[in-house]
Formats: structure tokens, C-alpha cells, sequence
């Protein structure tokens, strides 16, 4: 078996271009939240055998029994294993969900063939987890018969309902972390949260599903025993409790997993791209490290490399994999904020940062510059495709003068005609056939279109060009500045106080401008979405963010140091600009 | 091609027989349609009619699944509330924005109306909304561009937002309004208590009295998340206070104690359990970040709480803290020497240049003013300076039933950057400004004739 080939095939190409430590961060997460939810599969097993079966007055032999049909059953251990898997699989939709960057959808019809089948993807898992753990519960609470086909059926719609209830079109990803709890009462306190919620939810859909159940299917078997069977719906109440609790707490321990904080470090990133940078080593690292520590030595610098300590660089120059990026500026920008934020990069510390601030300062304002030339490029389409429409919008108006009758152009030869078999008659009947049977299959289509009720509205509707798809998708792949530039302005703020020996402080001008670069293109952005209002789906929430974001970071650096304006980028057009847009802040 | 022949729909539509059975054809499905969804919408309510009646005759606690309806006394509101009379007062709580150049207040009228004086702007804005009552606090985001008010009241937290041009070019106003507002709301947050924003006005903490937990809200990520400050504790948080350095929050609660958040920079989100045998009446911090400062309920005794310094050396270790009695407000003599009777303190303001503290008593006519010296090494030294009082104009008028309501430091503006107020908001319709031209201890001490320690 071909390693390589399989690690083409099954990694996903986001994550193959990435450093191999971050790759491996995000790999090491994924089996680390797989972990966790393989342990709650047997947390929530434990809680169903012991509601049911639990026997107050036989209470060892009970216990006795639990172990035996879980752990030491062959029948428990292939159906756990089964759902461990779709429980993996459903982890790595998720994942790739949210890593994947933000595609762009020129029309409705593109985002129906991008979003569907990865809907569809997920309905399947969680029909498939719902459908294997409903099958093991019910093994262990009813016989075959009418319960049991009622328990399995309470399970599928429960999985129904979760995944009408929690999947929207648009598949979100992750929310980012907006405080660093510490993961274990984290992880305590969603335990407890998710399964009051999912019994509430539970006993909605029981109470719903029951004469659902009676009318459709109890009839043909022996409705009145499950009507009158107390005992049996609180067992679906039980079993739907439960699997709702379990795909809420696999989309949460994900979430809450693949969002924990990175351990960064200000440190140049070509010292942490060595070719040795694997797995094993970083464990072996660990251990060597948790040694020198004991042994009160100093840690010798290849052991501080083989660790999984990210470069702040790194993490925030890293390109295709977007939920990642999220997280990496958003934690910049909590290591940056604050008066008191000075575990990562301290501006007393001269040594240390001098060479890693310019290297740092160049990235972030590539980038916010980078994304500026991309909203001016993406504007000037837009004005373009703007024009064009119009003009066949026009073109298509009807003429007040009486249209002359058409006439059918001459058929010219055409250059490429298809080439016919001449050799024998055989193959020329199998064209013709071929020919005809194609002929036939169109005209069918066309009738079958022509019987469709509003047919070219619904074309239309799903064929309407999105004049904005271009400046959405921009606008959206340009998320992380939100925070990155939040971050940077951060870092000036503290400036104020901290930089002693002027570190960061001679590149004010630099930021100031760059600011204002991105102010103004949000803006031009901003005036082209407000006039195609109409024509266009809603407002863009990424422009909203990023809107508010650069406003916050104007209005910090112009109050902070809009008195020392002249000093810090000489007189001229831009301290103008900075000026006029001074006076609009309050 | 095809698509731009208008006239050949209509011309089939004219003349074709075949259509006219496809409409027919049409007509029956479309009737089909609408009786299913007929029949389903029937069947809907007849569902929750059943449901209702399932509740009222097996008594299962489907009250439980509903959203739960806490309705809040205003006395309780009041009972907790930093504004001396909240439920008479005219006006009935201030608030100064932190970065404005230029005079920005916002004051909260008996009828939960928000009136926004500008120093610019000859008359006032006025924001109300129907949801909008039993409103208590206020809190403006700072380095907003424009402003954003936060009021806190019985349905959650509603945020204002001011439209305001962010290009001189350009006259974009979003739906042509010159503010938004935007309802924050969670299952059971209700009668919000208190809000701060975080220092960077990325997110909001609120605490109150429907829930035993706090909300940090992030309005512009449209995210909340909920942080338990004491579990196991079933009590309510009525008072928020960061530390001046955004370092950590002070969480006071309804019943007894208090709880403090380690919220900033990167590290993790811790809690402690500080003044466990308290009830809290009002609270603030010192400039320093290093001693709260709080009252009792029924009690005249200012106290100080400090961390032990120790704790520093060691990492992430539970701290035990120190309390000291700062001052007794019974009986106040100033050092001028004017003697007052005192009595238990309704709220405290602490000046944020870490100088003063003003004081509202619960049964007084007057503002205290006093200065708060905090030596290193030794405990902190309370000297009474002035009683405020409220300045009547009107010959006939006594200044007996005229209390302070609340009060606030505003910070220098742009022309006068050497004057600071202290405005207090009175009883009778009125705010006062008095003047504070001392920006520094030392030269609060040299006006003042007084030694630092």
C-alpha cells in the first residue's frame, strides 16, 4: 500500500500545503476531539444501560450484566467501532467545512451545486450515527416487534429534526473562542448545558413523533400497544435524549477542540521549518523537555524547535485554510490587546524583538495591502459588469416601432462536423440510432420543461448573475484582518506607555496610511453594495466586521495620536486625508 | 436568442388549445397543493391545541420547555441599583463617553428614555423603544467611531449606534436613519443589572437579575457566551467592575460575597471568591488595580480588599486577601474641619485619575468629596475635602428634599485640558458640575496642605 498515495487522496489539499506543524496541530486536534467523542459514545451508552436496565435490588449482577452485553461483547465492540467511524467521518465534514476557504458563487445556481451535496454529505452522517446508535440502544431495551421498530424509527426522526433544526443553507463554521476558559470546565459545563437542552428538545419531539408513529405506520401493526405504552415512550424519550445530545456534543467538541488557543512564540518561522518536524519527535521533545526540566538544565534550542510552538509569523501568513487563519488573528490580536498583554511580545524586551517585529509588520501590512489591490481590482469589475448589464439590459427592452419579420440565417458549413463512420453499414446504424436516441432524449427533456410551472422564471432565478459574488467573496477571504489589524493597532496602543527605545513607533506612518488604504476601499465597497441594494441578496456580514474593525482602529490611532499628526507623516495630502477624517469621528 | 422573443409567449398563450388543458391541468394540482397545506396548517394547530390540553390534564411541567417569564419588583431593581431614588428620579442614571474630545453625556429618564446631551448639538437625542423599560445602566463602547450606548434594562441589553460618515466624500448612511439600535437578548438574561465594556470595546459583559450568570457579548461577531463567575451559587451578579487595567472583573453579588474574573490578555479565565462574608452595597477599584474598595449593606464602614503581594511569586495560586477598614462614615469631619453626620454610603464613585472619591449617602442631602491617598506599603488614608451640595436658585425653595441621585467623573475636554468635572445628577430635575482642576496627586496634596502619608 502506497502511503503517499493514500495521504494524496485522503488529506485535503488545504492542509497538504501547509508547514508541517501546523498541519500536524490540526491533525494532532482532529484525534484528539475523535478521542474525546469516542469516550462520550461510551459515557452515553453507560447512561442508557443504566436507566433502563440499572435493577435497585440485584444491583452487582446488574452491573454484571451492563459490562458483559458492553465491553466484553463482540456484537457492542464491531457496532461501537461503526460508529466511532461515522462519528470520524462526521468530525471531518465538519472540519473541512470549516477550514476550507470561502468559494465564490458567481449565481444561485453555483452556490445549489457547492452547498447541497455538502449538506447532503452531512444529513447522511448524522442519518448514519442516529441510525447504528438508535440500533444499539434498542438491542439492549426491546426485542424484535413493535417497540423496537418504534425506538429506531423515534431515532431517525430525532435525527431528522436535529439536522432540519441545526443546518442552515449556509454551513458556519466554528465560532471563534472569545475568552480562553480553561477546556476542562469547558468541557463540564457544555456536558451538563447539552443534555438539559437535548431533553427539553427531546420531549418535544416524543410527544410529536408518538401519534406521527400511530397514524402513518401503528396501524399496520398493532397501533394501541404503543399508544398505550407509557413505559415505551419514555424510553424514546430516553433514546432520543440521547442521540440528540450526542450530535450536539460531537459539533461542540469539535468546535471546542479544533478552536483551543495556540501556543504561539514570537520566533522567526524558518527555524521551525526543519525537515525532522514530526509527530514523534514533538512527543519526544516533550519528553526530553519535562526531563531538563527536573534536571534543572538549560532546554538546548533544538529541543524548543521540536515542540508544537507555533511562530506568530507563521501562523499568520499561512494561505487556503481559513477557519485556521481566523484563529491565528484572533489570538494575535488577544496577545497583542491589553495593557498588560506582554507574555508574547514585549516591547521593553529590545533583544528579542527588534528583528521579529519587522518581519511581523511586513507580513501584516502586505497583507492588508494585498487585500486592498483585491477590492480595488474586484470594485472595478463590478462597475464594469455593472455597465454591461445595463447595456443589455437595453438591448432587451422591446423596440416601439413593429419588428421585422426574422429570417432564418443560411446554414453555413459548418468547420467541424462530426466525424461519421463510412466503413460499415453496422457502425452507421449504431450512429444513427444514437443520433435519434439523443434527438428523443432532448425532446423529452424539452416537454418535460415545458410542463414545469413557472420553468423560465426558475431558470432565470438560478441563472441571475450576483453582481457583488466577486466583492463578497473578497470581502469574506479578507475576515482575518478584522482581528490582525485590530492586533496591530494594539501593539501601538501600548506603544504609548512601553516603547522605550522606539521600536515600533517609527512605523506609525506606515500603519496610519495603511489604515486609511483599507478605510477607503471598505468604503468604495460600502457605496457599491448600498447601490445594488436591490439587485443583490442582503448586506454582506463580512463587510459589516470588517467596516466596524477598521473604524475602531481609525478612531484609536486618530485619537491617540491625531495631535502629533504633522510629526508623524510630515505635511502633505495624506495628513490632510487623516485630518479631514478626524473631524468625523464623533 | 430564444429568451429575447417577448412577443412568442404571448402569442401561445393566444392561440394554443393545448395550454388551455395545461392550465386546467394547473389549476387542479395547484388546488391539490393548497388543500394539503390546508390540511397541514389545521393539523399544526390541532397539535398544539392537544398540546395544551395534554398539559392542562397529565400536568406535565411543559411550562419548563416554554421560555420562562421572571418578572422583577421595582423595588428589587431599586434595591440594587447604583442611583439613590431609582424609581422616583426624574433623571435616573448618567453616563460620560471615555474617548470624546468634546462633552458627551448620556442621561436615563424616569420613563427609560435616553436623552444624549452634545455639547455641539443644541438640543438633545432622545432614544426610547417600546421594549425599552425598567431600564438601570448605561455604558458607551469606547473607540467607537461615532457612539454606541449599551442600556441595560428589563428585556436584555439595547444597543444604540450612531450613523456617522466614516468618509468626508461619501453620504452613505445605512437606511438613511441617523442611529440603529440592537436588542441583546438571552433566555433568561432579564433586567440587566450592570454592563462594562472591555477596554478595547470588543465585547460587553452584563450581568442580571433573572440568571445566575454573567454574558459576554460580542455585537459585532453577533456571539454571547456564558461565564459562570461562582458555581453552585444560585445568586444573581447586580454589580460589574473592571479593574483599570482590564486585567480582571469584580462580580458582586445579590446575596453575599463577591467573585472576581481574570478575564485580559491570553491567559485562562479564572475565578476567585473574595468577600465571602459581605453583602455588597456599592464597589469600585482603586486607579492602581490593586484594592476594591466597597461598603456594606446597613453598614457605614468603608473597607479595602487587597491580594497579598505574594501571590505574585508563585503561578496561578489561589489568592487569600486582606481586609482592611479604610474609614467609618457615621460621622465626617473634613479637614478643613467642618463636621457632618454621615451614614450609610448609597454608592461610590472613584475618580478615574485614581485622586478622589465621591460619596452618596443613603439619608443625606450631600455629595462627599474626598481624597484617597494610597501610600506603598501601608494602608490606604480616606480625608474628607467638601460636602457638595445642591445649589439652590430660588429664594423660596429649601434645599432639604433634594438629594443626589447619581454622579460621575467626566473626563477634560479638548479646549480646557487642565478642567475636570464631577457632575451629579439631583432630585430635582437638575445636574450640577463642579469643578476639579487638580489632575494630580501631588498637586492635590499641595492644594491641599497634606503630607502623603
Amino acid at each position: 500500500m502506497n502511503l503517499q498515495a493514500i495521504y494524496d487522496t485522503w488529506i485535503p489539499k488545504y492542509l497538504q500545503v501547509q508547514p508541517a506543524k501546523i498541519r500536524i496541530t490540526i491533525l494532532y486536534r482532529f484525534v484528539f476531539a475523535s478521542v474525546l467523542c469516542f469516550v462520550l459514545d461510551y459515557q452515553l451508552l453507560a447512561l442508557f444501560l443504566s436507566l433502563t436496565l440499572f435493577d435497585v435490588r440485584r444491583p452487582v449482577s446488574s452491573l454484571n450484566e451492563a459490562f458483559g452485553w458492553t465491553f466484553f461483547s463482540v456484537y457492542t465492540s464491531v457496532v461501537m467501532l461503526v460508529i466511532r467511524g461515522g462519528v470520524a467521518g462526521y468530525g471531518w465534514l465538519l472540519c473541512n467545512v470549516h477550514y476550507s476557504d470561502p468559494v465564490l458563487c458567481r449565481n444561485r445556481r453555483d452556490r445549489f451545486a457547492e452547498e447541497w451535496p455538502l449538506l447532503l454529505r452531512m444529513f447522511f452522517a448524522i442519518l448514519f450515527i442516529a441510525t447504528m446508535t438508535s440500533l444499539l440502544y434498542v438491542s439492549f431495551a426491546a426485542s424484535e416487534g413493535e417497540s423496537w421498530h418504534y425506538l429506531l424509527s423515534c431515532g431517525l426522526f430525532c435525527a431528522v429534526s436535529y439536522f432540519v433544526n441545526n443546518f442552515e443553507r449556509h454551513l458556519t463554521r466554528f465560532p471563534l473562542p472569545m475568552l480562553h476558559i480553561d477546556f476542562h470546565a469547558a468541557l463540564l459545563n457544555t456536558w451538563w448545558q447539552i443534555l438539559k437542552r437535548s431533553g427539553r428538545e427531546a420531549l418535544y419531539q416524543t410527544v410529536l413523533f408518538s401519534p406521527i408513529y400511530w397514524y402513518s405506520v401503528g396501524w399496520c401493526l398493532d397501533g394501541t400497544v404503543t399508544v398505550t405504552q407509557t413505559g415505551l415512550h419514555l424510553q424514546g424519550w430516553l433514546l432520543s435524549t440521547l442521540i440528540l445530545a450526542k450530535l450536539h456534543m460531537v459539533r461542540k467538541l469539535y468546535g471546542l477542540v479544533m478552536q483551543r488557543p495556540l501556543s504561539l512564540i514570537n520566533d522567526s518561522p524558518k527555524l521551525h521549518e526543519t525537515h525532522d518536524t514530526c509527530l514523534f519527535n514533538i512527543i519526544l521533545g516533550h519528553v526530553l523537555r519535562c526531563v531538563y526540566t527536573m534536571q534543572m538544565r538549560p532546554i538546548p534550542r533544538s529541543l524548543q524547535v521540536n515542540s508544537l510552538l507555533l511562530p506568530l509569523t507563521m501562523v499568520l501568513s499561512v494561505g487556503r485554510i481559513h477557519g485556521f487563519r481566523m484563529l491565528a488573528s484572533r489570538e494575535f490580536y488577544s496577545a497583542m490587546s491589553g495593557k498588560l498583554g506582554r507574555e508574547l511580545f514585549a516591547l521593553n524586551d529590545v533583544k528579542n524583538i527588534h528583528s521579529n517585529w519587522t518581519e511581523l509588520r511586513d507580513l501584516l501590512v502586505t497583507d492588508a495591502e494585498e487585500f486592498v489591490v483585491r477590492l480595488q481590482k474586484c470594485i472595478g469589475k463590478c462597475h464594469a459588469n455593472k455597465e454591461i448589464a445595463g447595456k443589455v439590459s437595453r438591448s432587451r427592452m422591446r423596440s416601439l416601432t413593429k419588428p421585422s419579420p426574422r429570417r432564418k440565417p443560411a446554414k453555413e458549413p459548418s468547420c467541424e462536423c462530426p466525424a461519421k463512420p463510412q466503413e460499415t453499414d453496422y457502425l452507421k446504424y449504431l450512429y444513427l440510432l444514437g443520433q435519434s436516441l439523443r434527438k428523443r432524449i432532448r425532446e423529452f427533456g424539452r416537454r418535460v420543461k415545458g410542463h414545469l410551472a413557472g420553468r423560465r422564471h426558475w431558470q432565470c432565478y438560478m441563472l441571475e448573475v450576483d453582481v457583488l459574488a466577486e466583492l463578497h467573496h473578497e470581502l469574506c477571504c479578507g475576515e482575518p484582518l478584522v482581528w490582525t489589524l485590530q492586533g496591530l493597532v494594539g501593539v501601538f496602543m501600548r506603544s504609548v506607555a512601553d516603547d522605550r527605545y522606539g521600536v515600533v513607533q517609527p512605523d506609525l506612518r506606515l500603519v496610519l496610511e495603511t489604515l486609511h488604504k483599507v478605510e477607503r476601499q471598505l468604503n468604495l465597497a460600502s457605496g457599491l453594495i448600498h447601490k445594488n441594494r436591490c439587485s443583490c441578496a442582503g448586506t454582506c456580514r463580512s463587510h459589516e466586521l470588517l467596516m466596524a474593525a477598521v473604524q475602531r482602529c481609525q478612531c484609536r490611532m486618530l485619537v491617540t495620536f491625531g495631535p502629533h499628526l504633522d510629526f508623524i507623516v510630515g505635511r502633505g495630502e495624506l495628513e490632510k486625508e487623516l485630518e479631514e477624517r478626524m473631524a468625523l469621528i464623533y | 436568442m430564444e429568451q429575447l422573443d417577448f412577443g412568442r409567449e404571448f402569442r401561445e398563450a393566444s392561440f394554443g388549445d393545448g395550454n388551455a388543458n395545461n392550465q386546467r391541468n394547473r389549476s387542479t394540482i395547484y388546488r391539490i397543493l393548497k388543500v394539503i397545506v390546508h390540511v397541514f396548517y389545521e393539523l399544526k394547530k390541532w397539535i398544539s391545541f392537544m398540546i395544551e390540553w395534554f398539559e392542562i390534564i397529565a400536568n406535565v411541567p411543559l411550562n419548563y420547555l416554554k421560555e420562562k417569564k421572571i418578572i422583577v419588583h421595582p423595588d428589587t431593581l431599586a434595591e440594587f441599583n447604583q442611583s439613590r431614588g431609582w424609581k422616583t428620579a426624574v433623571y435616573k442614571g448618567v453616563e460620560f463617553h471615555p474617548n470624546c474630545p468634546y462633552e458627551l453625556m448620556a442621561l436615563l429618564t424616569y420613563h427609560d428614555i435616553v436623552v444624549l446631551h452634545d455639547e455641539r448639538s443644541i438640543a438633545p437625542t432622545k432614544f426610547s423603544a417600546y421594549e425599552q423599560k425598567n431600564a438601570t445602566c448605561m455604558a458607551f463602547r469606547p473607540w467607537s467611531h461615532g457612539y454606541e450606548l449599551a442600556v441595560g434594562c428589563a428585556a436584555g441589553i439595547f444597543l444604540w449606534t450612531s450613523n456617522v460618515r466614516s468618509c468626508p466624500d461619501f453620504e452613505i448612511r445605512d437606511k438613511q436613519t441617523r442611529t440603529r439600535m440592537q436588542l441583546l437578548k438571552d433566555d433568561g438574561h432579564v433586567y440587566v443589572t450592570s454592563l462594562q465594556w472591555n477596554e478595547d470595546g470588543t465585547t460587553l459583559v452584563s450581568s442580571s437579575l433573572g440568571t445566575n450568570h454573567i454574558i459576554m457579548w460580542d455585537p459585532d461577531s453577533r456571539q454571547k457566551l456564558r461565564l459562570i463567575p461562582h458555581p453552585g451559587n444560585g445568586c444573581s451578579f447586580f454589580l460589574l467592575k473592571y479593574t483599570p487595567n482590564f486585567r480582571a472583573l469584580l462580580c458582586g453579588q445579590c446575596d453575599v460575597g463577591a467573585s472576581l474574573c481574570v478575564v485580559g490578555g491570553r491567559s485562562n479565565w479564572r475565578r476567585f471568591q473574595v468577600l465571602t462574608e459581605h453583602k455588597i452595597q456599592t464597589a469600585g477599584w482603586t486607579c492602581c488595580s490593586t484594592y476594591i474598595l466597597f461598603v456594606d449593606k446597613g453598614s457605614t464602614i468603608l473597607y479595602s480588599c487587597k491580594a497579598d503581594e505574594e501571590m505574585e511569586v508563585f503561578l496561578q495560586p489561589e489568592p487569600s486577601w486582606t481586609l482592611e477598614k479604610v474609614t467609618d462614615l457615621k460621622e465626617i469631619t473634613t479637614i478643613y474641619g467642618e463636621k457632618r453626620e454621615g451614614g450609610e454610603p448609597h454608592t461610590i464613585v472613584m475618580d478615574p485619575f485614581g485622586i478622589y472619591i465621591a460619596i452618596i449617602f443613603k439619608d443625606q442631602p450631600f455629595v462627599l468629596l474626598a481624597l484617597l491617598i494610597s501610600p506603598r506599603g501601608s494602608r490606604l488614608i480616606f480625608r474628607p475635602l467638601e460636602y457638595i451640595c445642591y445649589e439652590v436658585e430660588e429664594a423660596d425653595k429649601s434645599d432639604n428634599d433634594i438629594f443626589p441621585i447619581c454622579m460621575g467623573f467626566a473626563k477634560p475636554r479638548i479646549d480646557e485640558p487642565h478642567i475636570r468635572w464631577l457632575v451629579i445628577v439631583w432630585s430635582s430635575e437638575r445636574v450640577q458640575r463642579k469643578v476639579l482642576e487638580v489632575n494630580t496627586m501631588k498637586e492635590a496634596l499641595n492644594i491641599h496642605s497634606l503630607k502623603n502619608t
